[in-house]
């Protein structure tokens, strides 16, 4: 053949035979399965030489479009991390040398122990990112497979009325799918075994086993196997793209059912590790993972096609573009909330507000906003707060809101638990990734009871509002996990079961406006990831003018405690961010303090 | 090759004379001192056979100290290594006992290394490991059969018992007598088989060898015969054992292999991590460690790192600031409340508890509780302390009914059984248990804590079962005023709002108010700008680092045991009879917090505690003067007012540097002996004025009509004068 031998895209694993063959041929084969030049060759095809683009995504793409061992990406959050797995790596088959690196073999032949390798790899479950918004979705989308609808959305009504009818047409999905499955054993009635196997796996199918984040339902989630120890820099609740293999074995989850009552049966509940079994690979794919890339937020612009970006990126960044985005961003925020200033310059700083530094256990850089809106049922407020829940989802990546209703509370546990018999992690509500942006609408809770489980979801809210920290429910101890979500409170009332950092109660002087102009949205986008990524120091001399200013405010009110000079550093902080000021000045300095003053008059009439 | 090729380990060139030859070695000649007149494991064999005991348990550190080589080959080859064991084992109970016929196995324990559960991969596999987790789930017992007999179905006959091998059971296909010879006629027959315990256990990694942001891994463990059922979940052990890998056939007929592998650890010995590594090496310890104290975490380091390290916590007792130095790494991140983190200091190193012979116990563990106005950082010290205390639980008093404050009983969802589930004291058991919210806790979990706080047990008494529980816990407990903020105008007491009989079982009550000081509110500044702009200047105060403070701490709480000096114990009685003096004031009767003989203890707890922070053996004078400090500092005894029971917020000494505290002292000194000079018992009035006058005169600092005020009620308190409105009369 002329040029390569294989196809990197189309038959990555032709590629990787290649090179295996390459390296066994070269000398004795390595007893771990350490890379063979995998790596490398992959990441030349596909970041230097621009193959990237080719590779589709199976988070938009239809699976049964993509054939089987082919290469594809795969963008979600990693939700659970299981033990590694040990598989048999290579093996002789007659004289040469097999390797299964990549790939999901059901079966071997069996030899000898001399003429075999194990190996060892990690099995990662991702869902897809909680709380992605649908222009994120949209951007990594290649435009021939893109959906007939415009990506950007330009109403909340129209958008709710648009999304109606695909709802509508998710349930017919899963109803025709429900058929499916009710119709399949019909056909095999023939073989009872089969058939009892088939019901008893189908009650295991519910979607609660899948561990869907945030009642997703649309997008699937997937079982990613990372080599070479490549997952050490991976951690629970990042936000990867995989690039990767993309396999379908149905031996593999057929074998459980049929190993039948064989002594192993008692080995198999308690010693397989194999997770493969519990996850029909119909509804969850299996990625072998070559290459993965951490998506945080301010990546995430870089990560995305060229397509849709264009010369934007570079143009947001410059500095008089960062002050006039800025300030037609206010204005916009002004418009959403009734022409209160104040508030939206509040509601700016808030959302770029992100953990930058923990000083155990105080997580330093965090700002939750309480905003006050105390007519809640004039004039529809419910479309308030799905104003501002839209106008954030349209400028953030990720953002998530929360109806903080009685029986929401009461439910189910909203923080992820530990299931022994499952051995899985089953997820809850607060399990986000980083730099997700939180917003819990109080306006909805009625007085009631609350029961166990509403107690310590209440707990688990206050605890991440105020430690930026989930406990995780291992059963036999909690562990904690650091999170850096930023959580907007909106209520009628000042919160007391959730305290924020800013209380804010909001003074609109006209109906609050839901026209968004669209021009600007991309530009807004990466403004804000810029500016919540920007770094941030402090002159020496600024320093003493600033323990001054504490401390004569100090000597001025007593009620003034650490918890106000703490919000005092982190929204000057955040507002010289908001400037494109990687240092702070006196003008800021002297602006939040102006910003406090008319906030602790406001809240004095309240 | 020359002669007899030696009969070599299957794929190595071990030789299995020469590892037998070793076995041999080691068991007959070791000994721990070379004084010791018969080997060390000649004499356990013994004790063994006379237990009539099936295993016995050798110290893979003797193996590795008396012939390296050894240690090895049986790390890397245990399957072989230890069968070789097993057999010089029989040997020399043969030798010993001619009769014997039972077999003895070896268990081998405390490896040189153990391993992370993360850190095992396939290189490991038919290795022996050593592995430090907590058990999370056993399953049932599987009988799994070791023997199997047959007999002919045609005739009768049965062969002799034949061993299993793996679980797979041969059966003959015809009749083993030559007459009979029947087809397909053998049945098993289960009675007669012999069957062996087996037990498959899932241990997890406890939370402190979790790497940040990740799961816990887990690892399957199989038991066998004496190890079954010897832990229960939740146990913290450690387990030597040979990692394994199984391939699983397809089919049961098919001779593909499934790609994955089932990987468990063949457990060989078991420990509780609870009792020490220490406890092996010396008896003496032995009682102490019995006594279930948090043990010496050592991870895995050898025990001359460990001699090293604890020269380290000695070197570092001998500082002279050590006392301050441990109380600024408390909770660093956390300004002022100086005297708080004292007291909670001498918490979480505890006096020595005390077993009269008359069976009478006294409790070494201190009860903290801190009452204060909200927004004073009283739930960070609390999450601090949690954090770092050897069994810290925290739970919130709000929601103490779902947290489970308490033990409950439940039935187990499986079996049926009925199971005690321990709430957080139970957990805390030697530990300290934080409660925040204290004043929002439904009385019927409070009316608990009575027993637990002076008893230290926890009674439980549902469906049928009666169970005392040990909770030998510490609490710290944190509460709002009644009023959510502390009102000046309303006494101690009432400002508190607990009972009585529970305000007396703890040992230091901090009042934590928040008092204006120019200079306090300057080191906040400077430390709130530091601490979001991580400037190095404030943080290059001396601390210790969070490890360092935890071994420091479980060191003194296993080793030190101070006693009190008489000096010490005149000092406190003193000390004592004055407070119970200043509570019977006239007409304070129920407004302060009166001393009892609980504060004694307290006392004496405190400054055991304190010595202990020095590593000191006894309790000297220093210690009891320190006690008495923290135990008034903490109640604002010289700022209360004990004729109405309110506080001076004046007067309040939490938070005030030492430097204020000695330049108060001097001028309450000054001030008396001024008194003492220029007026007579029972005499004329002096203005304050005047006063203040005669004392600038004679002191050259800056001297305020406040500051004279404060010494003056001081001095007042202590009933040298009476002092009302303008007028100073001595009395």
């Amino acid at each position: 053949m002329v040029g390569k031998a294989y196809d990197c895209v189309l038959n990555p694993l032709g590629a990787v035979r290649f090179l295996f063959d390459k390296e066994v041929g070269s000398g004795p084969i390595d007893a771990h399965g350490r890379d063979w030049g995998v790596h490398g060759l992959f990441t030349r095809t596909l970041f230097e030489d621009g193959g990237l683009s080719q590779v589709p995504e199976i988070n938009s793409v239809p699976l049964h479009s993509i054939p089987a061992n082919s290469l594809v990406r795969f963008r979600g959050m990693v939700q659970d991390m299981f033990n590694s797995e040990y598989y048999i790596g290579a093996y002789k088959d007659g004289d040469a040398w097999r390797t299964t690196k990549y790939s999901d073999v059901a079966a071997v032949p069996s030899c000898s122990e001399s003429s075999m390798k194990i190996w060892e790899r990690r099995p990662l479950y991702c869902v897809p990112v909680p709380g992605e918004n649908l222009w994120v979705k949209d951007a990594f989308t290649p435009l021939d497979a893109q959906l007939p609808h415009s990506p950007t959305c330009s109403d909340p009504i129209t958008n709710r009325k648009r999304s109606r009818p695909e709802e509508e047409m998710d349930a017919e999905d899963t109803e025709m799918i429900t058929d499916v499955t009710e119709t399949a054993p019909d056909n095999k009635r023939s073989c009872e075994g089969a058939d009892l196997n088939l019901e008893t796996k189908n009650c295991h199918d519910d979607p609660c086993n899948l561990n869907m984040p945030l009642g997703e339902k649309k997008l699937l989630p997937c079982l990613v196997k990372v080599y070479d120890g490549l997952d050490a820099d991976l951690k629970l609740n990042d936000v990867v793209e995989f690039i990767g293999v993309l396999t379908f074995d149905p031996e593999l989850t057929v074998h459980p059912g049929t190993v039948g009552e064989s002594v192993d049966c008692i080995h198999g509940s308690f010693l397989d590790e194999d997770i493969s079994a519990q996850l029909p690979a119909s509804r969850v794919p299996r990625l072998h993972s070559i290459l993965h890339r951490k998506l945080s937020s301010d990546q995430l612009f870089q990560a995305m096609p060229m397509n849709t970006l264009g010369q934007l990126y570079p143009d947001a960044l410059s500095r008089s573009s960062f002050e006039e985005l800025r300030s037609s961003l206010v204005a916009r925020f002004t418009e959403v909330l009734g022409g209160d200033g104040l508030a939206a310059e509040y509601l700016l700083l808030h959302l770029l507000s992100r953990v930058h530094a923990r000083v155990e256990p105080m997580a330093v850089g965090k700002l939750s906003l309480n905003i006050v809106e105390p007519r809640p049922m004039k004039d529809g407020s419910t479309s308030f707060i799905q104003m501002v829940s839209h106008t954030i989802s349209t400028l953030l990546p990720r953002s998530h809101l929360m109806s903080l209703s009685l029986e929401f509370l009461n439910e189910k546990l909203i923080a992820p638990k530990k299931n022994y018999s499952s051995n899985r992690l089953m997820t809850g509500d607060l399990q986000l990734a980083d730099g997700t942006h939180l917003m819990l609408d109080e306006t909805v809770l009625r007085s009631g009871q609350l029961n166990d489980i509403g107690l310590q979801n209440v707990h688990f809210l206050k605890n991440m509002m105020e430690w930026q920290k989930v406990e995780y429910d291992f059963e036999f101890y909690k562990m904690e996990m650091s999170t850096d979500v930023a959580v907007l409170v909106l209520s009628a009332a000042r919160s007391r079961l959730f305290p924020s950092d800013v209380v804010l109660p909001l003074r609109p002087t006209r109906g609050f406006s839901s026209d968004f102009p669209v021009e600007n949205l991309w530009r807004w986008r990466i403004y804000l990831a810029a500016a919540r990524a920007g770094d941030h120091t402090i002159d020496p001399t600024i320093q003493k003018v600033l323990e001054e200013e504490l401390v004569s405010a100090r000597q001025e009110d007593r009620s003034l405690g650490p918890e106000v000079f703490h919000r005092w550093l982190t929204l000057a902080r955040l507002l010289s961010l908001s400037y494109g000021e990687s240092t702070l000045s006196l003008e800021r300095w002297n602006m939040v303090r102006e910003m406090e003053r008319r906030l602790t008059e406001r809240l004095r009439v309240c | 090759m020359e002669g007899a090729p030696p009969t070599l380990v299957w794929g190595t060139n071990i030789s299995v004379q020469d590892v037998n030859q070793a076995v041999q070695r080691f068991l007959r000649n070791y000994r721990e001192k070379p004084t010791d007149q018969e080997g060390k494991y000649i004499q356990l064999l013994e004790q063994v056979m006379e237990m009539e005991e099936d295993s016995l348990n050798v110290n893979a550190r003797n193996i590795l100290e008396y012939d390296e080589d050894l240690y090895v080959k049986m790390v890397r080859y245990p399957l072989e290594v230890l069968a070789i064991f097993d057999i010089v084992l029989m040997d020399m109970a043969v030798r010993l006992r001619p009769l014997w016929e039972k077999h003895i196995q070896v268990r081998i324990f405390n490896l040189k290394d153990t391993v992370n559960m993360r850190d095992l991969n396939p290189s490991d596999i038919e290795k022996m490991v050593s592995v430090k987790g907590m058990i999370i789930r056993c399953s049932s017992i599987i009988p799994e059969i070791k023997e199997s007999f047959f007999r002919c179905l045609v005739c009768g006959y049965s062969p002799p018992p034949s061993g299993v091998d793996r679980g797979q059971v041969e059966e003959p296909t015809r009749c083993g007598r030559p007459e009979c010879a029947a087809l397909n006629s053998m049945a098993l027959i289960h009675n007669r088989c012999r069957f062996a315990d087996k037990q498959i256990v899932r241990l997890q990694e406890t939370p402190d060898a979790i790497p940040e942001g990740e799961t816990p891994h887990t690892v399957s463990l199989l038991m066998h015969d004496r190890l079954v059922d010897a832990a229960k979940p939740g146990d913290r052990v450690e387990i030597t054992g040979v990692f394994r890998a199984m391939s699983v056939r397809v089919g049961p007929t098919q001779r593909t292999l499934k790609s994955l592998f089932k990987t468990y650890i063949d457990c060989l010995h078991l420990k509780k991590s609870d009792k020490g590594r220490l406890q092996a090496e010396d008896p003496l310890e032995r009682d102490i460690q019995s006594d279930n104290y948090a043990s010496f975490h050592e991870g895995d380091i050898s025990p001359l790192e460990q001699e090293e390290q604890i020269q380290k916590l000695k070197a570092l007792s001998k500082l002279p600031d050590i006392y301050e130095r441990l109380t600024r790494s408390l909770a660093p991140s956390i300004w002022e409340l100086e005297d708080i983190k004292k007291g909670l200091l001498c918490q979480l190193f505890g006096g020595t508890a005390k077993k009269l012979k008359s069976g009478a116990s006294f409790r070494g563990d201190m009860n903290v509780l801190m009452v204060g106005d909200p927004g004073t950082s009283k739930s960070q010290l609390l999450q601090y302390v949690h954090k770092l205390a050897p069994r810290g639980i925290y739970t919130s008093g709000r929601g103490s009914s779902a947290v489970g404050l308490t033990a409950y009983v439940t039935k187990d969802p499986e079996t049926g059984e009925t199971v005690l589930e321990s709430g957080a004291l139970v957990l805390s058991d030697r530990g300290i248990c934080c409660i925040d919210e204290f004043d929002k806790m439904s009385d019927n979990a409070r009316s608990m804590l009575h027993e637990v706080m002076e008893q230290q047990t926890v009674s439980v008494a549902k469906s049928g079962i009666i169970a005392t529980l040990n909770a030998r816990t510490s609490v710290l407990a944190c509460a709002n005023p009644s009023g959510s903020r502390y009102n000046p105008r309303m006494s101690v007491i009432d400002n508190i709002q607990l009972p009585p009989t529970l305000l007396s079982r703890f040992d230091l009550i901090y009042l934590v108010l928040d008092k204006p000081d120019e200079q306090t509110d300057r080191r906040l500044a400077r430390h709130l700008v530091a601490l979001h702009y991580e400037n190095p200047e404030v943080q290059s105060q001396q601390s210790l680092d969070l490890p360092t403070l935890t071994a420091y701490v479980t060191y003194a709480r296993q080793h030190i045991h101070p006693k009190l000096s008489d000096e010490a114990a005149e000092d406190l009685i003193s000390g004592y009879v004055a407070m119970r003096r200043k509570g019977n004031f006239p007409g304070s009767s129920k407004k302060v917090i009166t001393a009892t003989p609980r504060q004694l203890e307290s006392l004496i707890r405190i400054s055991e505690a304190l010595a202990r922070i020095r590593y000191s053996d006894v309790v000297e004078r220093c210690d009891a003067a320190e006690a008495l400090r923290l135990l008034e500092v903490a109640l604002q005894q010289s700022a209360t007012d004990h004729s109405t029971g309110t506080i001076d917020m004046d007067l309040i000494t939490t938070g005030v540097s030492a430097s204020e505290r000695t330049r108060r002292a001097s001028l309450v000194m000054a001030v008396r002996n001024l008194i003492s000079e220029k007026m007579q018992a029972g005499g004329s009035t002096m203005r304050l004025m005047q006063l203040l006058e005669e004392l600038r005169k004679e002191s050259s600092s800056e001297l305020s009509l406040q500051d004279l005020r404060t010494a003056l009620t001081s001095l007042a308190s202590e009933g040298v004068i009476s002092f009302q409105g303008d007028g100073i009369r001595r009395l």
